[in-house]
């Protein structure tokens, strides 16, 4: 019996992951939209959430989630650094622009109710 | 002999060579990614997920590459690439890092922390096979001129024709074995042999009949001590000497007895047929203390000489020896001149 392609079948673990990461992503972006005190440890969060997706995409030739998780992550650097509040343009569009790319891989539907900061 | 070093350089890196890689991701996916394309090509990978996890997994096994990641929690790549060239390893650890980060300062950044390659992550499998093969080349080259490096040192400190330690041996490590024994004030004995009528045997049966000799002596007498702490030396032509750490006088004169009869009791088969050999052997021992305390190794030689001469004068084929008590007398009235000298 020949044995299932591992790229293959890594490939669709990678595009499953996706799928949960969006849900992930989801979960950050309503805790940093009703942060009440500091931001600072959910923008963490986004960076470190950013950078596996955007490595994991590189590897598994998807440039363009790369790209956009790219982005997201180095706002989430600034805001920290910047100890920006909750309703950082920059977060919040990078956070709406990722969970619109991860809505759309393998025919996901965009969620009705993007995540948006209070403040 | 440069010639012979090139061609064993070139049979190594012909010889099958096992490469063992270590991919450290704290990503599942990426490390899983990493060891199928890996495993494909034929390595051996194990997988770490963090700097930590990859100290471990080396502390207990040779990874000849390591294909880390940057930015991982706790110990990230940076500080693994720092920790392995500060580990005080047997081989060389090839690392490439293989990242997110793609900046001009970051890749600096990983060069400097001990990386030898780094790859930013979205190359195609292809370039990073590639850069894997590099790190397989080096470490290889580096296997086989570290077991060259440790063949040229053997053979820097050994006899070629018998396998015995050679003279520069001696004279090196006699001193240590003197010096340790001072420091546990633990006896240390010095049989100096010599085989009797060599020059005869050589000119009567031909030098490959006297090589054989010597060879059979070496074989015989390395069979009959202990193979851990005692050594042998080809002082000379026909002369060795025996070192036996953690041997009295009454050891040692067993010893040489043994000698003795092993090489008196069966001919030594040679191109020329079978030849009766015998040997004459000089025994001496520092036991006490006081002996230890004052005793060189020089001074040990040169008394091991002189009974040597002693039971060459009684008619050879015999042991002589005295405990260090007797070497100073000894050495006053040795007849002859130095042997040995310590370099």
């Amino acid at each position: 019996m020949v044995p299932d392609d591992p790229f293959d079948e890594l490939q669709g673990a990678f595009y499953a992951r996706l799928r949960s990461d969006l849900v992930r992503l989801m979960v950050l972006g309503a805790a940093l939209a009703t942060a009440d005190t500091d931001p600072l440890p959910i923008f963490e969060d986004i960076r470190v959430f950013a950078h596996r997706v955007r490595g994991a995409a590189a590897l598994f030739g998807a440039p363009d989630i790369c790209a956009v998780a790219y982005t997201l992550e180095q706002a989430a650097i600034s805001a920290a650094t910047a100890h920006a509040g909750n309703s950082d343009a920059s977060v919040c569009t990078a956070l709406e622009a990722l969970t619109e790319r991860l809505a759309t891989v393998n025919g996901n539907a965009v969620p009705t109710a993007p995540a948006t900061p209070r403040r | 002999m440069i010639e012979v070093n090139d061609t064993t350089v070139t049979r190594q890196m012909l010889s099958p060579w096992r490469c063992r890689v270590l991919v450290v991701d704290d990503d599942e996916l990426v490390r899983a990614r990493l060891a199928a394309l890996l495993s494909l090509e034929g390595y051996d990978v194990l997988t770490a997920g963090s700097g930590e996890e990859a100290l471990r997994i080396m502390s207990t096994m040779d990874c000849q590459i390591v294909l880390t990641d940057w930015q991982m929690p706790h110990m990230d790549g940076l500080a693994l690439c720092r920790a392995l060239r500060l580990r005080d390893s047997k081989a060389y650890v090839y690392v490439l890092m293989l990242t997110v980060r793609n900046t001009r300062r970051d890749t600096l950044m990983g060069l400097a922390a001990g990386a030898d390659d780094y790859l930013i992550k979205g190359a195609a499998g292809p370039e990073i096979l590639a850069r894997v093969k590099v790190g397989q080349r080096i470490t290889r080259l580096e296997h086989s001129l570290r077991t060259i490096n440790r063949e040229n040192l053997r053979l820097s400190v050994t006899d070629s024709l018998t396998g015995a330690y050679n003279r520069a041996y001696l004279m090196k490590y006699l001193p240590r074995e003197v010096e340790r024994s001072r420091r546990y004030g633990r006896p240390l004995a010095v049989l100096s042999c010599e085989i009797d009528r060599f020059k005869q045997i050589n000119d009567g049966f031909g030098h490959e009949a006297g090589d054989a000799v010597l060879q059979a002596f070496f074989t015989r007498t390395a069979g009959c001590i202990r193979e851990a702490t005692d050594w042998i030396a080809r002082s000379g032509g026909e002369e060795f000497v025996l070192v036996l750490p953690e041997t009295a006088l009454h050891g040692a004169n067993c010893v040489a007895k043994k000698l003795c009869h092993l090489l008196a009791s069966q001919p030594i088969p040679t191109g020329a047929g079978p030849l009766s050999v015998t040997v004459s052997i000089g025994v001496t021992a520092a036991e006490t203390l006081q002996e230890l305390a004052s005793i060189s190794a020089l001074e040990l030689l040169r008394a091991a000489d002189y009974f040597l001469y002693v039971s060459k004068s009684r008619g050879r084929d015999r042991a002589t020896g005295a405990s260090a008590s007797t070497i100073r007398a000894a050495m006053s009235a040795a007849p002859t001149g130095v042997k040995h000298e310590i370099n």
